[in-house]
């Protein structure tokens, strides 16, 4: 409704301007190998570098557009922000890195936070100032938000924190967490006792040990609260409502309520950019273009993604799903991180020797982003929920096994 | 390397068609009846078929001028789906590609001759096969004699030829590609060979044809380009009959793991089994936005290479799935899936038929390889 204010004519505009702006201001190859998502920053050089590209786009007004413009935004309608991102896409321009502020905090907070909190909070987000993380996932409980055993304790006005989360993307580096914490220990239900914090992370009590990955990088830490104060205006909502704000926020990162601040938080992986990589290698003396089992592979690789595409399109005709409902939502997370972790494997085996060569190495293919990629790759099978979760949720929702 | 055609439509006409089409084929057939018409010679119930008339199907793809409903060949998409989701044993694919070829072909008066009657429920089928070979070019020669042609020569595999009222083979005159109407009484019966498929759900004959007589009003001339795009739909038309298979496939197994129990529990319980049968359903899926996308772009004239890719990533994926569904459910049976009472006999064989027709997985991907990557 809003957007009809604003002709084609306009929108296109606007279209034009921000492509203009990023081939102007897209930044320079830095000379090391930038991330593909914000869980990959594992130094300060890299930190600072996308840091400094999410200001520049910000403040020069590509950045959080639709939020309002008393807070740094500028109260505009989504379908700009939706242009800008769809611009920065298309030029593989690198990620906006403040991901929890600008997708799940930033949002939560314009909805229902207080006039206080909305100036605390969201410039700092938008300018990249103020990093944050996110604490719901615990030691030894997975994806299970349920079992969450941090606690929260209220004196007067102030909780008292114990326990400790894991998974805290850039938890080193972080200004502010949203917290899941257990406030009441005695609920029927185990989501009841649950509730929502935008505790600080620079406290007394408050400390992180950096993770390292797979791929020998750094990104995530586990955080440990020891009897840390955090004041009692932190809380978000009612006590004990933590668990229906958490899933207020998934709102928010799947794009089913709008709201996120927009910029780009992932590079995507295609078999197009694997089809460059072949085109540059040999297979048994020809080129891997003209090798007929890469060239097989290829396709499937193709197929497997064109198909991905198309789901999202047939998924909005009921018509299309009534054999099976819900079957292309539910299983799009299983289906899409798997295709990826196949394909960027692919990209490993069309590289001959070349593939046995790691990131740091002088002549690897691309300075060794495919092995990268690959490794990382598994944070998307593992994370929220694995793969073999996810074929379980869809056995049983959408075909209706049994449990085990 | 622009292929990024991501269009699905699904039309006022269409979804009209599904909702009839579900609906009759849920009345008409199951895997019961289509163990009943194993036994049958044609391999189908005429009364189905005069039923299918009735209901305009038979010329759903053909302009109204000639007594069609000027859908278009997509109309018919879901039709052929809810066919294969009731193991729907009819000739109607192979009319379908008859019918469309002579639309697309056919001149004037090829057009008034021949295309009222396969409206009105005479049945058509098309003879490709000079070898086992589905990418092989034509073979069959059509040789000039005084005013009129003589064609001698087999074809092989020629689906539903029993049932035909007409058959459209495929030949060439100086190398160059004809297809040629013949109806079926200008063979001799002896001419036509059945042959014992591995679906028995399905008919298919081989016809040996001596000195036939064929008048040029007979012929219709064709390209290269023509010849690539009645098989590409054809293998449209056996995707979507296969998303169709699949989802019976699927419920079938679906049905096993929730009432069988072993080791006091049921099977489907077991990740072992469970994961596998999400595995079906994910390939079923791919097949069908793939199946429903080129159903959105086809043309009524050359098809396009949007087009051709659609039509080859449907046939490679939804007969890759299928094989995956049909093996998976005869395996998951256990002792019971080895015999013949359980239907993953069914789905099992046509598994292994619609594979090859019209091209395997592998053929079709070497296809798109080309047109992508050369």
């Amino acid at each position: 409704m809003h957007n009809n204010k604003h002709s084609k004519t306009e929108l296109s505009l606007f279209r034009k301007k921000v492509s203009e702006w990023l081939r102007i201001n897209k930044p320079k190859d830095p000379g090391f190998l930038l991330p593909q998502t914000f869980m990959e920053i594992g130094s300060e050089q890299v930190l600072n570098f996308l840091r400094e590209w999410q200001f520049k786009l910000w403040s020069s007004g590509f950045l959080g557009m639709s939020w309002p413009s008393e807070f740094g935004g500028q109260g505009l309608p989504p379908i700009f922000q939706k242009i800008a991102d769809e611009e920065m896409k298309k030029q593989k321009v690198p990620i906006c890195f403040n991901v929890i502020g600008l997708g799940w905090a930033g949002p939560l907070i314009i909805d229902i936070g207080t006039e206080e909190e909305k100036r605390k909070y969201l410039k700092g987000i938008l300018s990249g100032d103020d990093i944050w993380c996110q604490g719901f996932s615990e030691p030894n409980h997975g994806s299970d938000l349920g079992s969450i055993q941090t606690k929260a304790e209220r004196s007067q006005d102030s909780y008292i924190v114990n326990g400790s989360k894991i998974w805290t993307t850039m938890g080193n580096f972080a200004k502010y967490m949203i917290l899941l914490a257990r406030t009441n220990n005695d609920s029927d239900r185990r989501y009841d006792g649950l509730s929502f914090f935008l505790a600080p992370m620079k406290i007394p009590g408050v400390s992180t040990s950096p993770i390292r990955k797979i791929t020998g990088d750094y990104g995530f830490t586990e955080t440990f609260f020891t009897d840390a104060k955090i004041p009692a205006s932190t809380l978000m909502g009612e006590e004990g409502h933590g668990w229906s704000l958490a899933m207020k926020l998934l709102q928010y990162e799947r794009g089913a309520e709008a709201g996120a601040a927009g910029g780009i938080s992932i590079i995507p992986t295609t078999v197009e950019d694997v089809v460059e990589v072949a085109k540059t290698t040999k297979k048994d003396g020809i080129s891997s273009l003209k090798d007929p089992i890469t060239r097989d592979e290829l396709i499937k690789l193709l197929i497997d993604q064109k198909a991905i595409y198309l789901g999202e399109r047939r998924a909005t005709f009921n018509e299309l799903c009534m054999d099976f409902p819900n079957s292309l939502p539910l299983s799009s997370k299983l289906r899409m991180t798997e295709f990826s972790r196949r394909l960027r494997q692919y990209a490993l085996t069309v590289q001959g020797a070349a593939a046995a060569v790691y990131v740091g190495d002088k002549k690897a293919i691309q300075s060794g982003f495919w092995q990268r990629a690959y490794l990382n790759n598994f944070s998307t099978t593992i994370g929220g929920g694995t793969s073999q979760i996810q074929a379980n949720i869809v056995g049983e929702h959408v075909l209706g096994l049994p449990k085990d | 390397m622009e292929f990024n055609n991501l269009k699905i439509d699904f039309t006022e006409e269409q979804s009209m068609v599904n909702a009839s089409a579900k609906e009759f084929c849920a009345d008409n057939s199951d895997t019961k009846r289509a163990r009943e018409l194993i036994d049958s010679e044609l391999g189908f119930d005429t009364d189905t078929w005069d039923e299918i008339t009735q209901l305009g199907w038979t010329g759903i793809n053909i302009d109204d001028q000639y007594g069609g409903m000027s859908f278009g060949i997509s109309a018919a998409i879901p039709i052929v789906e809810h066919m294969g989701n009731t193991m729907m044993s009819i000739p109607y694919p192979s009319h379908l590609l008859a019918s469309e070829l002579i639309g697309r072909l056919g001149d004037q008066s090829q057009k008034s001759q021949w295309l009222p009657p396969l409206c009105d429920g005479k049945r058509g089928t098309v003879a490709f096969l000079d070898n086992e070979d589905w990418g092989s070019e034509p073979q069959l020669k059509l040789i000039k004699k005084n005013d009129h042609y003589l064609m001698t020569g087999e074809k092989l595999l020629v689906s539903d030829a029993l049932s035909a009222d007409i058959i459209i083979v495929l030949a060439t005159i100086d190398t160059h590609p004809v297809f040629v109407i013949v109806e079926s009484h200008m063979l001799k019966p002896q001419d036509l060979h059945p042959r014992t498929l591995i679906d028995e759900t399905k008919r298919a004959a081989d016809i040996s044809l001596q000195n036939i007589i064929i008048e040029e009003t007979q012929i219709m001339h064709a390209s290269h380009e023509i010849v690539r795009d009645i098989k590409l739909l054809g293998s449209l038309l056996m995707a979507a009959e296969s998303v169709g298979v699949i989802s019976i496939t699927l419920k079938t197994i679906v049905d096993y793991l929730t009432t069988r129990k072993q080791f006091g529990k049921l099977i489907g319980s077991y990740q072992s089994l469970k994961h596998p049968t999400v595995e079906i359903l994910l390939e079923m899926d791919s097949a069908k936005s793939l199946v429903y996308h080129a159903a959105s772009i086809i043309e009524s004239g050359t098809l396009s290479i949007d087009s051709q890719i659609a039509c080859h990533m449907s046939k490679a994926k939804a007969s890759d799935a299928l094989s995956f569904a049909g093996d998976r459910a005869v395996q998951f049976h256990g002792g019971m899936g080895f015999t013949y009472d359980c239907d993953a006999m069914l789905f099992i064989r046509r598994a292994q038929w619609a594979n090859q027709q019209f091209g395997d997985p592998q053929y079709h991907r070497n296809q798109l390889a080309k047109l992508i990557f050369d």
